[in-house]
């Protein structure tokens, strides 16, 4: 770097070794992705109470499943009047939702459509076992309210990291 | 060009800092601009933080530590060319190594950056558990920083905010350790924003 640059990027580069990292003993982690489109049919949906169950839901089965570490379960929902994110670190602390005001109690109208843009990055699970997952946590949920749903894409892993 | 890398495991609440952090640097009127990458292809962070009215880059495709050291070189050049951030705030992805993203900047420098220093966030909820089985990355994310942020103090158990602080004193010895809540989040972001914006080092703003 030149004079006018600091020598170093900061004074915690002197404590840090080389940049490769062993593999971990959660195993491997298979970041899962998913572009699921809602419908309700003749019901309405209650946004946050749906995304809550099916983070929740999601994660306990991912862990009966063989999961070893749960990293982050996220996602977005997309609805006509707005956007509601809803996020689970752990089954123990529950998911939490995030919703402007506004939008916190508005349910998804018959007819209506919505998109829901889910991450899930767990250690120990194949991507291809998450998508079956979500996809039973999806008919669970959906179904009995007669909420038509679709996975859109991309729904497989995109990479596997140690 | 002062440049701030967020490090952090997967859901330790690098988004929500970041957010606070950005609302007290418009305040001072400066211009900034994240680089997010998150690992697989629905991208949720990103979002997140547009939502959030901030100028936001994505890196998908992989690592930025290890794999794609390459896209991050051309962001950083495309924004210093294009958009010329006072500070540019990285959010690595949470199974990221502060040292392998700084490894690359050093190599390949923007041409205007002044500084840049690491804040590793730390859930003590989880810190015990995935200490002991994802030792050398939750290690290596500690090792790096320049400041530590503990986040979710409210939600933790007696004895998980103190057992994540004695590990960061143990392999980070030195650095500033800063212990926040859903209520203290404003305050950090105060602070974070000053060092952005005079550039005076973490220690001498920790009172060190």
């Amino acid at each position: 770097m030149s004079d006018d640059r600091p020598e170093k990027p900061g004074a915690g580069a002197e404590r840090r070794g080389g940049g490769d990292i062993p593999p971990s003993a959660a195993g491997p982690l298979e970041p899962y992705g998913a572009r699921v489109l809602l419908q309700p049919a003749s019901s309405g949906l209650e946004p946050q109470q749906f995304l809550t169950a099916l983070l929740e839901d999601l994660a306990a089965s991912c862990l009966v499943s063989g999961a070893l570490v749960i990293g982050h379960l996220k996602c977005l929902l997309h609805t006509p009047s707005g956007v509601i994110a809803a996020n689970l670190t752990s089954v123990r602390s529950g998911a939490r939702c995030t919703a402007p005001e506004e939008e916190a109690t508005r349910v998804l109208e018959p007819g209506v459509s919505a998109r829901l843009d889910l991450a899930v990055l767990v250690y120990g699970l194949p991507a291809a076992t998450v998508d079956v997952l979500l996809r039973r946590a999806l008919a669970g949920l959906l179904e009995p309210l007669e909420v038509e749903w679709s996975i859109a894409g991309p729904g497989e892993a995109s990479s596997t990291f140690s | 060009m002062r440049l701030l890398l967020f490090a952090g495991f997967l859901g330790s609440g690098k988004t929500t800092l970041i957010l606070a952090l950005a609302k007290n640097a418009a305040l001072e009127h400066l211009r900034v601009c994240v680089l997010v990458n998150e690992v697989g292809e629905v991208g949720i962070d990103g979002e997140v933080l547009r939502l959030g009215d901030m100028e936001v880059v994505e890196i998908t495709g992989g690592c930025i530590c290890c794999q794609i050291g390459v896209d991050l070189v051309r962001a950083l050049r495309d924004l210093e060319e294009g958009f010329e951030p006072d500070l540019v705030v990285i959010e690595a992805s949470g199974i990221a190594t502060p040292e392998g993203v700084l490894d690359t900047i050093r190599r390949y420098p923007p041409r205007t950056l002044t500084s840049a220093y690491t804040v590793t966030v730390v859930d003590p909820v989880r810190f015990e558990a995935l200490h002991e089985v994802l030792t050398p990355l939750i290690e290596a994310q500690i090792v790096g920083a320049d400041y530590i942020v503990i986040t979710k103090a409210d939600e933790a158990a007696a004895g998980e905010v103190d057992a994540a602080v004695r590990c960061a004193a143990e392999l980070a010895p030195g650095v500033p350790v800063f212990i926040v809540d859903a209520q203290r989040d404003e305050t950090l972001a105060e602070f974070l924003a000053s060092v952005a914006l005079t550039g005076d080092s973490a220690s001498a703003q920790a009172g060190r």
